[in-house]
């Protein structure tokens, strides 16, 4: 019996030899909470391009948020129509939240952020809700991607222009017509909703929060001639938008590229472009310890 | 988590294990002896009271067969010595058990002379009339019993104390019968042949469980039930059989030149009822292994021990049902027999639905005293849907129930083979001789979606879309002809028997692996993954010696030749996946994914052919020391190849395999205590890849990736008794890659395993024939596997059991898998997927997974008509 004991122990003993430790296949999964908010003193005055503005009501729908390891302009990102980044995306809100852009007071996304804990150099704001490739994203019950109120003191003359604008993204009036008939993909509606922003080294760790923070401000860096923009009562204007037009007199139109002839036209282009191209200057990014 | 192997700790046990068995050794019998089967329980036949009154003295001879299980499965009578006595010397023998016959370590079945002498029971003491002291009785002849006046008369029944003796004399003769199968040569304590056995009690679904009673195996299926099981085997994730050469009685199972996976290795076409041992050679240690064997080998070998017609009709849990019939005839060895099963489901949840239907048959002939000629048809047919994975927050917000789906398009899978091989093996005076032939008829089709809406981005080229969907539409079609053959010739030199084998194996494919990515709306083909056309061919040539320069001593290994030949049209070489920078104004391609102009227009053909071949030597050998004592030592080194899928040729890879290294030390302990045969092993083991092969799911396949390294340790015991067996093993394994140090994701790091059956006659009897009760109980434990992103999967701990109860030609067996109805996860993922399951679009890693099943009852009832009663 010993003989037949000892030699099973010794095989245990041998399967005993290994140890447990530890040891990882890299990189961690976090998620956190998001939130986005309006820049400090985006209420008060501010001068740019003769005129003296002042919102009074500025709202903006973010649709989702997302970060990639690969920096902006960078292969895939947008270099190329392609709306999904050929990079590595390592954090993501995927839903939205309408933004009182006059409050510098945190506002919650509806749902929690998630990701890797991973360097992120660049990120994507999307500017509608709804699929970014559906040509019209617009309608009863749908968010526009911007609406303002304001006056706006042109500083030549102090002439007083009460205005109101609002800003939507859809195919009929910010598609870009295919260039070359061979390449009718090029520049697809989902380029024309999703905002590719650099200038960002995001680590992202378990425990942190991120915050979007947008200043409506950086958003007229090209000129608006409040002097030229059509009555809230004529047809350029939004129809039935009395009631967030408030007691402004003018609008500015959410005009199609292709339509500036129209009176306001390019004011609505003008807008829409500054919106887009406003980059670091209106939105910023941040991750950081709660 | 991952192993450290504590070297220096076990190279002293080893030490330890050496010392104590001290000087004894013995050595275990060459291979080809046989011992016979011996008696572990008998009972004596009683004399019967029809036969009483002639009180004679008679021999019965019975030709008694004994299965491997040590069973009586036929009884003849060879010599008769009256119907009655006949009957009751077969009652008898019916009900003893023995030690079934061995050749080496395997039990075969045998044929033994069994004579029983009757004997009739003492007459009754005659009565004397003292009244009258002298006068003497009359003298009657014996057995007539005479009747003293006054004296009782003797009872018409036997004394009840006195049965009549019949004891069995010493076995006369033993003609040992059985599969003619030339045997594998162990080479080394990896090597496991693992005989089903009692442990058939252990519910299993498929072909693939069998495997588990190897150490080490973890399998998982997120494709459903006619999908391959993607396997897990020291601390390599084969997915679906890439990195395991698969075999059923030496025919290849592994596909060649499958895009979805290299070396995809579906065995639902085998009964499991038909599985008669699996070997399992974990690691490339033999010559004999040729592609696919990184991780090791597996090889079916097939047979019927229970002759006779059998029926069986199963019904349980989700409407599943299952018609199985076997044949086995009662004068033909168990490799003659036929097989053939339909089964439906209805599936534990959503897109479970699955039919399918087999049919196997087998013929051997015998050729002489020594030879067998075997043919083998197999066809197999199944028609399932595939659930898929599920998104963990989809799951938890309670969008997706847990056995549902995140795309309910998965339907309409298939998968078909068909073969015929023919095997010839003879013994000759000093030369073995084996050689086989096969033919496979293999295709496939399959939906799957990893990713839901993410992969289908906008492309210049391209009409302006919304994301179409990612689900693959893969079809596979090959042809497989092809042999393998060797010749052994074995001689006495040194006085041990000394072996040298040489060996080839050829295959060649005829492949079509085709992809597209289907609309969700219509499943409407909209792009083109892959097209591919292939010819591929393997050429492998073997030497393998078996040599005993002293007893205790053996050198098993040799060399393995393969020539690899790729010859792969590419259909599609030109996709728009990859896209084209500058078309042509004048001629657009739009919306098509294979083009046929680059860059400024110039044309092209849409096809591209791309060639290679290359050839692999790999040493392998095992070193053996013992048996001392009843141990065995090995020290195995090997190396192997995986060749790669014909998509990297058709991308320029000049080299079609992948080269792995791999080393083992072990021990094996094989003894006999009492009545019970006892089994145990115990190995470490290391081994490397050059290239290993990562699953990616946004291409749904394995993908080539670093090299990597594994350490591990595997453990297993068996123990065989007259009512139980119960086997058990375990697996500890680290699996990182070669450049990052960091881990391979989805490997388990420990899987436990553990099987019991308990068998014996009841104590009821029904028209004087016992009912014979078994139960089995199996249990599997895998602990939290690494996933991408640091992460860890969950436990893994589901039980299996069964009972069954057989009388004569009755058998019922009620069975439970997930005993417990655990709620797990077989398959866990770290990725990014987008089902639109959300408002926005999901493009960061997420944690999905695949649903195990539920527990699941069903109840049989078979009978077997022919066989032994």
């Amino acid at each position: 019996m010993r003989r037949t004991i000892i030699p099973i122990f010794a095989l245990v003993l041998a399967a005993g030899g290994i140890d447990a430790c530890n040891g990882t296949t890299g990189d961690e999964l976090v998620s956190f909470p998001a939130y986005a908010a309006g820049a400090e003193g985006a209420d008060d005055p501010f001068s740019v391009n003769g005129y003296t503005i002042q919102l009074t009501y500025a709202h903006m729908y973010v649709g989702a948020i997302y970060v990639n390891e690969a920096p902006a302009g960078s292969g895939g990102t947008f270099n190329t129509p392609a709306c999904i980044s050929q990079g590595v995306y390592c954090a993501q809100v995927p839903d939205g939240v309408d933004v009182d852009l006059l409050s510098s007071h945190r506002q919650m996304f509806p749902v929690q952020g998630s990701g890797s804990a991973d360097l992120g150099l660049s990120w994507e704001l999307y500017l509608t809700q709804g699929d970014v490739n559906a040509p019209d994203n617009s309608g009863f019950g749908v968010p526009d991607t911007a609406d303002l109120i304001g006056t706006a003191i042109r500083e030549s003359d102090g002439k007083v222009f009460s205005w109101a604008a609002t800003v939507t993204i859809n195919q009929s009036n910010r598609g870009e017509p295919a260039q070359e008939p061979g390449q009718p993909g090029l520049n697809p509606i989902c380029k024309q909703r999703i905002i590719d922003l650099g200038g960002i080294d995001l680590q992202l760790f378990p425990g942190g929060s991120m915050l979007l923070t947008i200043d409506p401000r950086g958003w007229f860096k090209l000129p608006i001639d409040f002097s030229a923009l059509p009555s809230v009562a004529s047809s350029q204007c939004q129809l039935d938008q009395s009631s967030m037009y408030g007691d402004a007199e003018y609008c500015i139109p959410d005009a199609s590229n292709l339509s500036g002839a129209a009176l306001g036209s390019q004011q609505g282009i003008n807008l829409y472009t500054g919106i887009f191209t406003a980059g670091n200057a209106a939105f910023t990014l941040s991750y950081s310890s709660p | 988590m991952c192993n450290r192997l504590s070297v220096g700790t076990a190279l002293l046990t080893l030490a330890a294990l050496v010392g104590l068995a001290g000087s004894v050794w013995a050595q275990s019998p060459p291979a080809s002896e046989v011992r016979p089967p011996v008696v572990l329980s008998h009972v004596d036949a009683v004399y019967p009271p029809s036969a009483l009154a002639e009180r004679k003295h008679t021999d019965v001879v019975l030709v008694v067969t004994v299965d491997v299980d040590g069973h009586v499965s036929k009884v003849d009578v060879a010599e008769s010595g009256g119907a009655d006595l006949d009957e009751a010397a077969l009652i008898a023998v019916r009900q003893w058990t023995f030690v079934p016959a061995m050749r080496g370590d395997k039990p075969v079945a045998s044929r033994i002379r069994v004579p029983f002498h009757f004997a009739p029971p003492a007459p009754p003491p005659e009565l004397v009339d003292t009244s009258k002291p002298n006068v003497l009785p009359p003298q009657a002849s014996v057995p007539a019993a005479a009747t003293p006046v006054g004296a009782a008369r003797p009872t018409a029944t036997p004394v009840a104390t006195a049965p009549g003796s019949a004891k069995a004399q010493t076995i006369q003769e033993v003609d040992v019968r059985g599969q003619i199968h030339l045997e594998a040569r162990s080479h080394g304590s990896s090597d496991y042949t693992e005989t089903v056995g009692e442990l058939k009690a252990i519910p299993r679904t498929n072909a693939s469980d069998a495997l588990k009673l190897a150490p080490g195996f973890l399998l998982t299926n997120e494709g459903g039930s006619g999908h391959a099981e993607q396997v897990f085997l020291r601390g390599f994730d084969a997915h679906e059989g890439q990195d395991l050469e698969f075999t059923v009685d030496g025919v290849p199972i592994n596909d060649a030149g499958n895009y979805h996976g290299n070396g995809y290795a579906d065995t639902h076409f085998i009964i499991p009822e038909l599985i008669h041992s699996v070997r399992v050679l974990e690691g490339p240690y033999a010559p004999q292994q040729g592609d696919f064997a990184v991780a090791g080998s597996a090889d079916y070998q097939l047979g019927l021990d229970r002759r006779g017609l059998t029926t069986e009709y199963t019904y349980g849990s989700f409407n599943t049902q299952r018609l199985l019939v076997l044949w086995g005839p009662n004068d033909a060895p168990s490799g003659t027999f036929a097989g053939a099963e339909y089964f439906t489901t209805d599936g534990f949840g959503t897109n479970r639905q699955a039919k399918r239907g087999t049919g196997m048959g087998q013929y051997e002939i015998p050729l002489g005293q020594k030879g067998v000629l075997r043919l083998n048809a197999t066809a197999y047919a199944t028609e399932y849907n595939s659930a898929g994975v599920v998104r963990e927050d989809d799951y938890a917000s309670g969008r997706v129930g847990f056995y549902g789906t995140e795309d309910p398009n998965l339907v309409g899978n298939t998968s078909t083979r068909a073969s015929l091989s023919a095997t010839y093996e003879n013994h000759f005076q000093d030369i073995d001789v084996y050689q086989q032939l096969f033919l496979v008829d293999r295709t496939m089709h399959l939906l799957e979606d990893w990713t839901g809406f993410l992969n289908d981005v906008q492309l210049p080229t391209q009409t302006p879309h919304v994301q179409r969907g990612d689900l693959i539409d893969f079809h596979f079609d090959e042809q497989t002809l092809g042999g393998r053959g060797f010749a052994r010739w074995h001689s006495q030199a040194l006085g041990q028997r000394q072996e040298f084998e040489v060996g080839y194996f050829a295959r060649i494919d005829q492949a079509t692996s085709t992809q597209y990515r289907d609309m969700a709306a219509n499943q409407a083909p909209y792009l083109t993954d892959a097209s591919l056309t292939s010819t591929l061919a393997d050429v492998g040539v073997y030497v393998d010696a078996n040599l005993h320069p002293i007893p205790w001593l053996a050198l098993r290994g040799g060399v393995r030749a393969d020539a690899f030949l790729f010859d792969v049209l590419n259909n599609c070489a030109v996709n728009s996946s990859v896209g084209v920078d500058s078309p042509s104004n004048q001629n657009p391609e739009v919306d098509q994914p294979c083009l046929s102009e680059l860059e400024h227009g110039v044309y092209r053909e849409p096809i591209q052919r791309s060639s290679t071949g290359d050839g692999a030597v790999m040493p392998r050998g095992t070193l053996v020391l013992g048996p001392f004592d009843h141990f065995e030592f090995a020290l195995s080194a090997g190396t192997g190849v995986r060749s790669v899928d014909p998509s990297y040729v058709a991308q320029g890879l000049l080299t079609p395999f992948v080269t792995i290294q791999s080393e083992d030390l072990g021990a094996s302990y094989n003894d006999r205590i009492g009545s019970v045969a006892l089994a145990a092993k115990s190995v470490f083991f290391s081994t490397h890849s050059g290239q290993d092969l990562l699953f990616d799911p946004s291409e749904g396949r394995s993908t080539l990736a670093s090299g990597s390294t594994r350490t591990g340790w595997s453990g297993s015991v068996r123990g065989q008794g007259p009512f139980f067996d119960i086997a058990a093993n375990a697996t500890a394994v680290k699996a990182t890659f070669d450049d990052t140090h960091l881990l391979v994701p989805y490997v388990p790091d420990l899987v436990l395993r553990g099987d019991l059956a308990f068998f014996h006659d009841l104590p009821w009897h029904i028209d004087q024939k016992p009912i014979r009760g078994t139960l089995g109980y199996g249990v599997s434990y895998v602990g939290q596997r690494p996933l991408p992103y640091s992460q860890l999967s969950d436990v893994i701990f589901v039980s299996d059991a069964s009972a069954s109860l057989a009388w004569r030609l009755w058998n019922v067996r009620l069975a439970a898998t997930n005993l417990f109805d655990s709620k797990y996860k077989l398959g866990e993922y770290n990725y990014a997927s987008d089902f639109h399951s959300q408002a926005e679009p999901t493009l960061a890693p997420e944690r999905s997974f695949t649903a195990g099943a539920p527990r699941v009852i069903t109840l049989s009832i078979g009978m077997t008509l022919g066989g032994p009663s």
